[in-house]
């Protein structure tokens, strides 16, 4: 059965009145084009969305970029609850919301993992540039402070290249951030330095 | 002054360190524990106390810091060392230029590093002291395939790796647990086309 908006996501986020507010947030934020969306979803689709991420499988992932675990593509899963959050975000319906916000024409062609930063792990300043990725979105599952670590890190650029963090974001439960991939989007994931877990879902929408 | 181990000064030695070396056709590459005697490594340790290395930092490709001494160069361009380098590598050496890099919390290099000259040979001298396995830190190769040569910090060793045929390194991000230590490391490269 096909997964419906309205059962999925906070009311707010589908009202036509607040997309333009979001959207002109989402264009003139800084250092480039992103938003967070807090209490994106519903609590109780959240809450079960959490529950079925400790049955999937994560896999340990270690690069000279990277080092954190994340699963298989979500469009192999075998949790019902997973299959249908990816159904959801990969519908007409979720992509011309985001469409509408993002302002960037978007296929139904999405990435979407878990991915788990526990202590030690992290993720290099990079851009996010690949084939044809549009935006970039993470769904945070976990809270974490300051000294956990584990923000999104934004940078600006000089020259087309990474200059300095500007902004920081801290996950927070049920948060859905987003940004706009482009040569500007460096970004990176801080650290992780206490004995906690950055649980998200993420991935890319492509056009 | 006698610099490097006399283990390592037997004709023997060096031919067995020669064939290792070359081993490996994709990628020649061989680490020599304790190469340097006490006394020698206490002279390198009191130049590097008097170094003052620069940060260089870009953030998607490096962050260490790093710099040249005249002084430390003209040490490590000792006799003993450039006749072993010579022979393994089989390729003339006359004076190699030393580059001191120390990489604390924090600190990495990425497979992508523009700074690093491609088609040369690493030598390598790892002055790390007393490093915490969990804290990352480790100098790794990639070949042209794809394969991981995972080089652990280790005292006083001389790493010897040929990055030609499309090989690369990379310095892994270096974690909390380093604290206030500091991986160390001397570098000279050797280019393909350096006659020397």
């Amino acid at each position: 059965m096909k997964p419906k908006l309205s059962e999925w996501i906070n009311k707010y986020y589908l009202e036509e009145s607040h997309l333009q507010k979001l959207q002109k947030e989402f264009n003139q934020a800084t250092p480039f084009e992103h938003i967070q969306l807090h209490d994106f979803l519903t609590h109780d689709k959240a809450v079960q969305v959490l529950h079925a991420l400790v049955d999937e499988k994560y896999y340990e992932k270690e690069s000279d970029l990277f080092k954190l675990m994340q699963t298989q593509d979500f469009k192999s899963t075998q949790i019902p609850v997973l299959q249908e959050f990816h159904t959801l975000i990969q519908s007409k319906e979720f992509i011309t919301l985001m469409q509408t916000i993002t302002q960037c024409t978007l296929t139904q062609k999405i990435d979407m993992h878990s991915m788990i930063y526990q202590d030690t792990d992290f993720l290099l300043c990079h851009d996010d540039r690949l084939d044809s990725r549009k935006i970039a979105y993470l769904l945070y599952f976990c809270d974490l402070d300051e000294m956990d670590g584990g923000a999104l890190r934004l940078f600006a650029t000089k020259d087309n290249k990474p200059y300095r963090v500007t902004k920081k974001i801290l996950p927070s439960f049920n948060t859905f951030t987003f940004f706009k991939v482009s040569d500007q989007s460096f970004h990176d994931v801080e650290e992780i330095k206490t004995d906690t877990q950055r649980i998200s879902i993420g991935g890319w929408f492509h056009g | 002054m006698d610099n490097v181990n006399s283990s390592y000064n037997t004709q023997k030695i060096r031919e067995q360190i020669k064939e290792a070396y070359d081993q490996n056709n994709t990628f020649k590459s061989v680490i020599l524990q304790k190469i340097f005697t006490d006394a020698f490594v206490n002279q390198i340790e009191k130049h590097i106390q008097n170094l003052s290395p620069r940060r260089k930092y870009q953030a998607d490709s490096h962050s260490y810091s790093t710099t040249e001494s005249k002084e430390l160069t003209q040490l490590l361009n000792a006799q003993e060392l450039n006749e072993l380098l010579q022979f393994t590598i089989n390729k003339s050496i006359k004076n190699l230029t030393w580059t001191y890099l120390e990489f604390e919390q924090q600190d990495y290099t990425i497979l992508n590093d523009t700074t690093l000259d491609e088609n040369a040979i690493d030598i390598i001298i790892d002055i790390t002291q007393k490093w915490d396995t969990q804290s990352g830190g480790n100098l790794v190769y990639v070949d042209g395939v794809g394969d991981y040569s995972n080089i652990p910090p280790s005292y006083n060793t001389l790493i010897i790796a040929d990055r030609q045929n499309g090989n690369k390194r990379f310095m892994q991000y270096v974690n909390h647990y380093a604290k206030n230590n500091k991986r160390r490391l001397l570098i000279a490269t050797i280019r393909s086309t350096n006659k020397n």
